[in-house]
């Protein structure tokens, strides 16, 4: 029972990490850059949710279209005159570039909102629906959803809509994408800005049961990571998988470690993956 | 000097070598012809250790290699210079050199004396403290030439030297690599300049998909019927759409 | 460079080096003086960094492991067994050492972003075994170092200004060191490695051992420099001396003075430390923040303009300096 419940818990986890890191996943595929200030774009689209609860009393769930379009501007202003100019610059550059990106962003956060936690009251924060004698927390459910309705319609996105098409061609080969046409410093703007604009939206999401506090992306960046390279750094689809196989060992490791060391487990399954895989469970090598 | 035994090589499904057999004796100058494509790159890459084949046996100075790692193969007094050139772009041309001659080199001072002695040989004097990305290609391809010369290799593999050459740097280029044979260095030699080739090598093999076709004397090579097919014909047709 | 008189160069630095030992005559304010110590602190853990990252362009994200490391040795070994930090330090910096080699034999095959990345997983664990073992460590609370008495022996003084020689000292030793190894076969290979690590293999250069020892020397500089930290706070804990953001801060200071030399961490230090302090000092939160959203636009500035930082403004000086006469003599 306690496994089964365990189980059904992971799954809800997973899917919402899958929606958390699908945007990192994103950016990894189009732009082969590792985007160290998702976590911070995440906290952003939380604080989004937060005012717009305090003042204008939305609900998460509705504010997350909001934090979305913010986000994703914010994205596309960075890419377009910060990240643009990396991508062909030495390793170190690529690296702390968004680790720059996000000091600035947190302690901007510190700065102007204080370091103080803050959460939203919203109806269903304390309510579960029983599946059989399993209950599940809504505002996991809905966090679930969101993530389940997001990979979809990315989904379609990248594989019926020629924008998508022209997104993956970019990330399979981008000279190839150039010579057919492909107009590629723009599929990479949008790219970056749906990345970010996606973890905004997460942000939101998840703040019915979550607090905000500048230094929360901290917390989640890590576990992301871990997931995106499981996945295989820029495969989406890798990342689902890879979001569902770290939310069940997070709540199966839960049983019998305590709680303090969950996270353990999750960075010992990350080393030892790239260890047996240097590149992920499903990602490809580049060549360099 | 060398044997190679039945070298394969798969990169997922794609089979870029199979069953390479032949030798070399000290003191040859051996040409490696083929297409592109035809797995030459791979071949020397896996004689250097760069990379691993799946099966075979590599057998150098009467002691098996294929299992050793670059840093020791090199050490064993075998390399190559890279078909792509590959200096190290941050450094000025003489401590490029030098890097090579660190491996036998007491002090940074003598293998700079070194590096010096190797770059004089190449045709680089008076280019030493230049950045090494500043150089023209040729010269970045004269560098790395240099700095393998300074590890002191008794069997070096040359990849594609003389791409971009005009025909008195050939010439040139073909006089140092025979002065290196003079000294005992024993040469394998990766060329598209089928004269050049002519000149230099006392023996060629021809590569096509993966397997040696043919081999012998500049001469018996280039009649061979499959290698004028596979090779030799493919590039007269190239001239002719050029 | 070559062309200048070495014994001129060695010369100049014998007197920096006596300079900076000389601070205290100055008798400057006591708060001028804490920031001097940190600022010695900082450097040498960044300069620690600056072997394996910036030498080699290894880029990990874990240095604050080192650190943390030398912290938690010296302070656990004086808390539970009154070891003198003079001999808990150098076990720390084993310690760290042997870390780093069980770290590299992890990481060392890893490309770029991968590397970057697994290191901070590492650290990350180091951090959350280090958190659980709440009877040895003090857990997430941390770890006090009672102050005994004022006694060079427990390298204990009464104010942080009074660690200023000791911590002058340190920084003299590592970039000593870091220059030594900077001119040493041992910087040759690593730059070779830096710039193309299959060119460096056929070159005769074992990349493993070479990376190896850069990684562990630099995990030596940076655990000293965490003793002396533990000792100069008297308080040990796993935000501070353990966490992401240190980590990112010791490789941000090396990186804006310059990662390829050896006096890039003392640069860069010397130029955030006190800054960072001074906005710090003047209160609440709000300024921790706003230093650091300098800290931030900083490294985005440096990384977009001269990945090279300080360093790479100056070398791109002097490269115009030389260019400019010899093109005026050229036919």
């Amino acid at each position: 029972m306690a496994v089964l419940q365990a189980l059904v818990n992971g799954i809800l986890v997973g899917g919402v990490y899958a929606l958390i890191t699908v945007g990192l996943t994103l950016i990894f595929g189009v732009l082969e850059i590792v985007n160290f200030a998702q976590g911070e774009f995440l906290m952003v689209g939380m604080y989004v949710a937060y005012f717009s609860y305090v003042a204008l009393h939305l609900d998460p769930m509705l504010s997350a279209v909001l934090a979305f379009g913010i986000l994703f501007g914010i994205g596309a202003v960075l890419e377009r005159w910060l990240v643009r100019r990396v991508l062909r610059g030495p390793e170190i550059s690529q690296i702390f570039l968004t680790v720059g990106i996000s000091i600035a962003l947190q302690n901007a956060a510190l700065a102007f909102f204080g370091a103080d936690f803050h959460s939203v009251h919203v109806p269903y924060q304390t309510a579960s629906i029983f599946l059989g004698p399993i209950p599940i927390s809504v505002p996991y459910l809905l966090a679930f959803a969101w993530g389940a309705a997001i990979n979809l319609v990315l989904y379609f996105f990248l594989v019926r809509t020629d924008f998508g098409r022209a997104m993956r061609a970019v990330a399979v080969n981008t000279v190839a994408a150039t010579l057919s046409g492909i107009n590629v410093s723009r599929v990479r703007m949008v790219a970056f800005a749906i990345g970010a604009g996606l973890a905004g939206l997460a942000g939101a999401v998840i703040l019915p049961y979550a607090y905000v506090y500048p230094t929360i992306g901290l917390q989640y960046v890590v576990i992301m990571f871990t997931i995106a390279v499981l996945g295989g750094l820029g495969n989406v689809n890798g990342a689902v998988i890879g979001s569902l196989i770290v939310g069940i060992t997070q709540s199966l490791s839960a049983l019998f470690l305590p709680s303090a060391l969950q996270n353990l487990v999750v960075f010992a399954l990350f080393v030892a993956v790239l260890m047996i895989k240097p590149y992920g469970l499903f990602g490809r090598s580049h060549a360099h | 000097m060398i044997t190679v035994r039945g070298i394969a090589k798969h990169f997922g499904g794609l089979t870029v070598l199979r069953d390479v057999n032949f030798s070399v004796a000290a003191g040859e100058i051996v040409g490696l012809i083929g297409p592109n494509g035809a797995g030459k790159s791979t071949l020397f890459n896996i004689l250097c250790g760069i990379i691993r084949a799946n099966s075979g046996e590599i057998t150098f100075e009467g002691r098996r290699i294929e299992h050793l790692q670059p840093h020791r193969i090199c050490e064993s007094g075998l390399t190559k210079t890279s078909q792509i050139v590959r200096v190290f772009a941050g450094m000025s041309v003489v401590e490029n050199a030098l890097v090579g001659a660190l491996l036998h080199a007491r002090s940074v001072a003598q293998a700079r004396a070194e590096g010096l002695a190797a770059l004089k040989r190449v045709g680089l004097s008076g280019s030493e403290e230049r950045q090494a990305s500043d150089l023209a290609l040729v010269d970045r391809m004269r560098l790395e030439l240099a700095r393998a010369l300074c590890t002191r290799p008794r069997l070096l593999l040359v990849d594609e030297l003389m791409a971009g050459l005009n025909a008195a740097e050939v010439s040139a280029m073909l006089e140092l690599l025979q002065s290196l044979r003079d000294e005992g260095i024993t040469l394998i030699v990766i060329e598209h300049n089928m004269a050049a080739l002519m000149r230099l090598c006392d023996r060629v093999l021809a590569l096509d998909t993966g397997s040696i076709i043919a081999q012998g004397t500049p001469e018996g090579v280039s009649r061979d019927p499959r290698v004028i097919e596979s090779y030799l014909g493919e590039k007269f047709a190239r001239a002719l759409n050029s | 460079m070559r062309t200048e008189a070495p014994w001129g160069r060695r010369t100049l630095l014998a007197i920096g080096a006596l300079a900076l030992l000389c601070v205290p005559l100055l008798h400057l304010s006591d708060y001028t003086m804490r920031v001097a110590t940190m600022t010695c602190v900082y450097v040498v853990a960044a300069a620690g960094w600056t072997l394996i990252g910036g030498y080699a362009n290894q880029i990990t994200l874990g240095q604050a492991t080192m650190f943390g490391i030398g912290a938690y040795v010296s302070t656990m070994l004086f808390v539970h067994f009154h070891v003198s930090p003079w001999i808990g330090g150098p076990l720390g910096a084993m310690a760290a050492a042997l870390a780093a080699a069980v770290i590299g034999l992890l990481v060392f095959r890893l490309w770029g972003a991968y590397f970057a990345l697994v290191t901070l997983a590492l650290a990350e664990m180091v951090r959350i075994l280090v958190e659980y073992a709440q009877p040895i460590t003090g857990g997430p609370q941390g770890i006090s170092v009672p102050f005994v008495r004022n006694s060079l022996w427990l390298l204990q003084f009464p104010e942080a200004k009074d660690y200023y020689e000791i911590a002058a000292l340190l920084v003299i030793l590592a970039l000593a060191l870091a220059r030594a190894v900077q001119s040493s076969p041992l910087g040759y290979r690593l730059r070779a490695i830096r710039d193309d690590e299959v060119a460096a293999k056929l070159a005769g250069i074992n990349v493993f051992r070479t990376k190896m020892i850069a990684f562990m020397l630099g995990a030596v500089l940076t655990a000293l420099a965490g003793t002396l930290y533990a000792q100069i706070t008297g308080f040990v804990d796993p935000d501070s001396v353990l966490s992401i953001t240190l980590s990112v801060q010791l490789a941000l200071y090396a990186i804006i003075g310059g990662a390829q030399v050896w006096w890039g961490p003392l640069a860069g230090a010397a130029l955030l430390v006190p800054l960072g302090q001074a906005m710090t000092g003047s209160g609440s939160g709000a300024g921790a923040g706003l230093a650091k959203i300098v800290y931030g636009l900083l490294l985005v500035a440096i990384v977009v303009i001269q990945p090279l930082g300080i360093a790479g403004f100056v070398k791109s000086l002097q490269r115009r300096k030389r260019a400019a006469p010899s093109e005026a003599i050229a036919p």
